[in-house]
């Protein structure tokens, strides 16, 4: 019997649809439990938009394990999977990163979401100190004056 | 418990008491809390200089919390040099980055603290005993049985159950999980070392006499060593035997010496993976050799030496000596230390040293890189140096 890999549409927030194999769909557990529960061929998702759902999809689609007919596996390897996977994230900006953290969130793709968030702790550590930081995320300091000098006073090691 | 209900935890808890600026503005708080849950303890002073909110955040139990159950607080190498009133400090591997830890409050200001031995066990620093040293003459020097802990989630340290036994200059190791001590001197009078030994459960916060040892050693600084599930206590004199304590037969035994017949026996062993054996040979003015042996029945042989220092204004290179030793993620760092420096007078001085250097024992030569300094003004002769792997709590 052919064994005929299934099909499954998501559609996006703004009705940008995206056919993709069932697999595909089971990295996310969110989507797993939406396409056992309700076998619908179509899938509406209304938290994310076109443009993040493609990067999801295409996220997924990198990720997922194939496994062929005798045992042999086209899943690329670690190396290449990490190399690829620094690539997606470099020339993301900020508000992209977030909107995906977002959706990986509401989807459970722990691995995107990790991904994603390290993303966000590397744009921090790249910062050479706090004021950078403050600029970079576009941060108000609360801090009074004194509270500040005090801080700054405490961690003065942490600049050098 | 599963991811996402871990994640919803979060947002119940975190969201609940937010009314102030968001953590990252434009971002939801959970997902940017997890975001700065990433960052590794080198840079939470930078952090914490943000914002009141970044501040408080970092410092929250809640925040250390997660990181450890996570498996995201990172590896630590604790370090304390001399003469730096017992501030510890602390490196970040993952950021490269020293930063000191809060003050130990156990020493007293004014009094110098020697002779104890530093583990760590259950993802916590502990510093047992030794003695302590008054600056002033008429102070006499105590030694202690007090036990301090540092726990790196809490950044806290904590007295806890004392030792049974005042002890100073005692060996020491962590064998499955508990901590073994034996020997040392409960006077700096006497000239005998103890035949006391007892062990350190950190789950019951307990410490239990065990068998005493048969043959006690004068000075058993940095001759404690876990091997292959015993406490090895090295010989303090060439050509002298180990004992070991087998926590399951609950007694001693005189054993082969598994460390090689060194000149100095200022470094105890260090074990690898695979159980591979690594130790120190410091010969002072003629620098230190590491050795290694692979197998039990194996023979030692030179790994490489201790990469000694060139200083600026001082012709040709010259060892350091009295360095922390510390073996972290399959590398070994060799960190300050004092280097002799000839003076004009003709005699020999010593400069503290902050310089870091870390190699892979496995790749030969040795290939030593320097990491950064210690954060100042830390450099010097090393009294305490440990490292802790972070191993994820049940």
């Amino acid at each position: 019997m052919e064994n005929e890999k299934k099909m499954i549409t998501l559609k996006s927030s703004d009705d940008v649809t995206f056919e993709v194999e069932e697999a595909v769909v089971l990295e996310s557990q969110f989507l797993s439990h939406l396409v056992q529960d309700c076998p619908a061929p179509e899938h509406k998702i209304k938290e994310v938009t076109g443009k993040i759902l493609s990067k999801v999809v295409e996220y997924c689609e990198k990720h997922v394990v194939v496994v062929v007919d005798g045992g042999d596996s086209s899943s690329s390897s670690g190396d290449d999977l990490k190399k690829w996977d620094d690539k997606f994230i470099k020339e993301m900006d900020l508000s992209t990163v977030y909107d995906l953290i977002a959706a990986a969130n509401y989807l459970n793709i722990q691995a995107l979401l990790d991904l994603m968030c390290q993303r966000v702790a590397d744009v921090i550590t790249a910062c050479k100190d706090h004021k950078e930081i403050r600029e970079t995320l576009g941060i108000v300091s609360d801090y009074t004056a004194e509270e500040e000098a005090e801080v700054l006073k405490e961690n003065e090691w942490a600049f050098d | 418990m599963s991811e996402s209900e871990h994640e919803n935890e979060i947002r119940d808890v975190d969201l609940r008491k937010t009314i102030e600026q968001s953590i990252i503005p434009g971002f939801p708080d959970d997902l940017a809390f997890r975001c700065i849950a990433k960052l590794s303890h080198g840079y939470h002073g930078m952090l914490e200089c943000v914002s009141r909110r970044w501040r408080d955040l970092v410092r929250s139990e809640y925040y250390s919390c997660y990181k450890a159950k996570k498996g995201w607080s990172g590896s630590w190498l604790f370090v304390l040099a001399e003469g730096f009133k017992n501030r510890w400090v602390a490196y970040d591997p993952d950021a490269d980055l020293w930063h000191p830890l809060p003050r130990n409050g156990a020493v007293e200001d004014g009094w110098d603290h020697y002779g104890f031995a530093c583990v760590c066990v259950s993802n916590c620093l502990l510093v047992i005993g030794g003695c302590y040293a008054s600056s002033s003459p008429h102070e006499n020097t105590v030694v202690t049985r007090d036990v301090v802990r540092f726990d790196p989630f809490k950044k806290e340290w904590k007295r806890v159950a004392s030792m049974r036994t005042p002890r100073a200059h005692f060996a020491c190791a962590v064998v499955s999980g508990k901590v073994y001590v034996a020997g040392g001197r409960n006077a700096l009078t006497h000239l005998f070392g103890m035949s006391s030994a007892e062990v350190y459960d950190p789950v019951a916060d307990r410490w239990v006499e065990l068998p005493a040892v048969p043959r006690p050693q004068m000075n058993s600084s940095r001759s404690g060593l876990s091997y292959k599930g015993s406490f090895h206590v090295l010989g303090d004199e060439v050509g002298m035997a180990s004992q070991a304590f087998n926590p399951l037969e609950m007694s001693w035994s005189t054993v082969v010496d598994i460390c090689p017949p060194l000149v100095s026996r200022k470094f105890n062993g260090h074990v690898m993976k695979n159980d591979r054996l690594y130790t120190i040979d410091d010969l002072g003015l003629g620098g230190s050799f590491i050795k290694a042996k692979d197998t039990d029945e194996g023979e030692w042989y030179d790994v490489g030496s201790v990469p000694s220092v060139v200083l600026p204004n001082h012709l040709g290179e010259a060892p350091v000596g009295e360095y922390g030793f510390a073996a972290l993620r399959d590398k070994f760092y060799v960190i300050g230390g004092i280097v002799p420096i000839e003076s004009d007078a003709g005699r020999f001085e010593h400069v503290g040293w902050s310089v870091v250097k870390v190699c892979n024992p496995l790749d030969r030569p040795l290939n030593w890189r320097k990491t950064k300094p210690m954060c100042i003004p830390a450099g010097g002769r090393i009294i305490g140096c440990v490292s802790l792997e972070e191993s994820l709590r049940t």
